[in-house]
């Protein structure tokens, strides 16, 4: 493959320790730092598709292009470091050594073994089969997951295994076990979302737009997909029950807190929603925190080096909880439930903005 | 700060096919690379064809993760450019930004704004009205204002300028006369 396929939209270099995102799409791990929104929510550059994950490194994607473009590949390590001394004050991990860096046999599934054709990525950075239901990761321990749409395949993975692969081994690789865990994964049952209010994942309206976020209640099932009758044109849809997801009940003040700029060092949820806790000890300038079920379920105890910006967290370390404070900001998101956050920071601008002249 | 290595193959990028893509792109000070100037050809087909369309282009500190700063120079009849500044409305450039595009793709959309307006989302209320209410009208203005203000150099009209009389009353005096330059003057002449 040549090098141009390796570039990464944001900087229009090579990717450099490569991050991939839910949908498919491949960064270099600041770009993709850089292009999340820190106040709400955040979304793919290429396909738009909303982002909720800090990026992590995919170790056997860095790994072939290192393998592959070596001098390119240190020209880069080179320059990054550089940027992170003078500009970022943080650093990227550092990818470990892997075993058949560089060819076909690194893109293995982390559920199955086998090697992960179709492939797609967790927000983890593990490699695994594409798959259209959500769940968690597959590895001990690993907080990663497959948002509840899916994983689509990741472009870039998928060519160098079709290059690398003879069309047989590509076929034998695609239809292994991964396949049966999707279809059981694909979403909840579809009786048990009868009645219920759902949020669909986008809706063609009558004149043809595409909107996200509709939501509706389902009021039957037929021939697998669920019948949905939707609050905006009072009209029914018929939609896979993968496609829809539940409307949880309101949530307490405390539970919807939004921590700006704070993102989970070990599930990568960004930013950080609800109860969010700190580590006292790490002296990194961008801090150690973790989201309330990843501190819940002790990633800040384990053995494993757990930071997602190479931080030198040990497991001794105290871990203290972050006060709400409660800002303008959050303020008028309560009271406007409507407005993106983006929309809320604008008009803050813009009347800090009249009152200044 | 910006991202002056992206900002560099930018630049070189815009230059490769200037030729087809009816797009051009200049510093307008070689040492400062955030403040550009865009050209844009027109769209076929519309009543902007035949006319240069020159857009100013600021790049924030932040570029490519927020949108680049762009107005028309050029005045310019559209309903989602104001008429007067020349302020142009347009969700790539605000919200809908996204540091995968570049001031090459948002030039394009620019020019697929100009074949394609957007009555229904307008940064001028007065076109827009036109736009809606009386089609052919608007039409007619807009080629008047890309034949005023947009069409390359008419030939004749350095030398009316020389002559004293001003820009905008040379340029519509010509075209009112056929581009002929002494019919022209001497309706120019006859008018003073």
């Amino acid at each position: 493959m040549d090098l141009e396929e390796f570039c990464c939209a944001i900087c229009l270099e090579t990717l450099y320790k490569p991050a991939v995102s839910h949908c498919g799409h491949c960064f270099c791990f600041w770009c993709f730092h850089h292009g999340m929104s820190n106040l709400g929510s955040s979304h793919c550059p290429l396909c738009r598709a909303e982002l909720r994950h800090l990026p992590a490194i995919c170790e056997p994607l860095h790994a072939y292009i290192c393998a592959t473009f070596p001098a390119r590949a240190a020209e880069r390590a080179a320059a990054t470091k550089l940027e992170e001394r003078q500009s970022w004050h943080a650093e990227a991990p550092e990818p470990r050594p892997l075993a058949g860096a560089g060819t076909a046999a690194s893109f293995a599934c982390a559920g199955c073994g086998g090697l992960a054709a179709p492939p797609a990525v967790l927000t983890c950075g593990h490699v695994v089969h594409a798959r259209r239901g959500g769940g968690g990761c597959p590895v001990d321990g690993c907080v990663g997951q497959a948002p509840e749409g899916g994983l689509a395949p990741c472009g870039l993975i998928d060519a160098i295994l079709r290059k690398e692969l003879s069309a047989e081994e590509y076929a034998a690789a695609s239809a292994c076990g991964c396949e049966r865990v999707r279809r059981e994964r694909g979403g909840p049952p579809a009786e048990a979302l009868v009645g219920r209010e759902v949020q669909l994942r986008s809706l063609r309206t009558e004149d043809g737009r595409a909107v996200e976020g509709v939501t509706g209640v389902v009021v039957g099932e037929e021939a697998g997909e669920l019948v949905v009758e939707v609050s905006v044109e009072s009209r029914e849809v018929r939609v896979p029950a993968e496609h829809v997801s539940l409307v949880e009940a309101a949530r307490s003040a405390e539970e919807s807190y939004v921590h700006f700029g704070r993102g989970c060092d070990g599930c990568g949820v960004y930013p950080v929603v609800g109860r969010c806790y700190r580590c006292a000890d790490c002296s990194e300038a961008i801090g150690y925190d973790l989201c309330g079920s990843c501190y819940d379920a002790g990633v800040h105890t384990r053995d494993a080096p757990s930071g997602r910006f190479n931080q030198a967290h040990k497991p001794e370390h105290n871990l203290v909880e972050v006060r709400q404070v409660v800002t303008v900001v959050h303020q008028l998101q309560r009271a406007h439930p409507e407005l993106s956050l983006e929309q809320i920071v604008t008009l803050v601008n813009a009347h800090v903005a009249e009152h200044q002249n | 700060m910006a991202d002056i290595n992206r900002i560099k193959k930018e630049l070189k990028d815009c230059a490769k096919d200037s030729e087809t893509s009816g797009l051009e792109v200049k510093l307008v000070d070689e040492a400062n690379l955030l403040h550009w100037k865009g050209a844009i050809k027109g769209p076929i087909g519309t009543p902007y064809e035949g006319g240069i369309f020159r857009i100013d282009i600021v790049l924030p500190s932040d570029y490519p993760f927020v949108p680049p700063k762009m107005k028309y120079d050029t005045k310019i009849w559209h309903p989602n450019i104001s008429s007067e500044s020349g302020a142009i409305c347009l969700d790539i450039l605000k919200n809908e930004w996204s540091p995968a595009l570049t001031v090459r793709t948002a030039l394009i959309s620019l020019q697929a704004l100009m074949s394609a307006p957007e009555p229904d989302d307008p940064q001028d209320a007065v076109v827009a009205k036109q736009y809606k209410e009386s089609h052919d009208e608007y039409c007619a203005t807009a080629k008047f204002w890309t034949e005023t203000y947009a069409s390359p150099k008419m030939p004749g009209l350095d030398m009316l300028l020389s002559m004293g009389f001003g820009e905008e009353k040379a340029k519509a005096a010509l075209l009112k006369c056929d581009m002929n330059v002494d019919a022209a003057m001497e309706a120019l002449l006859s008018e003073a």
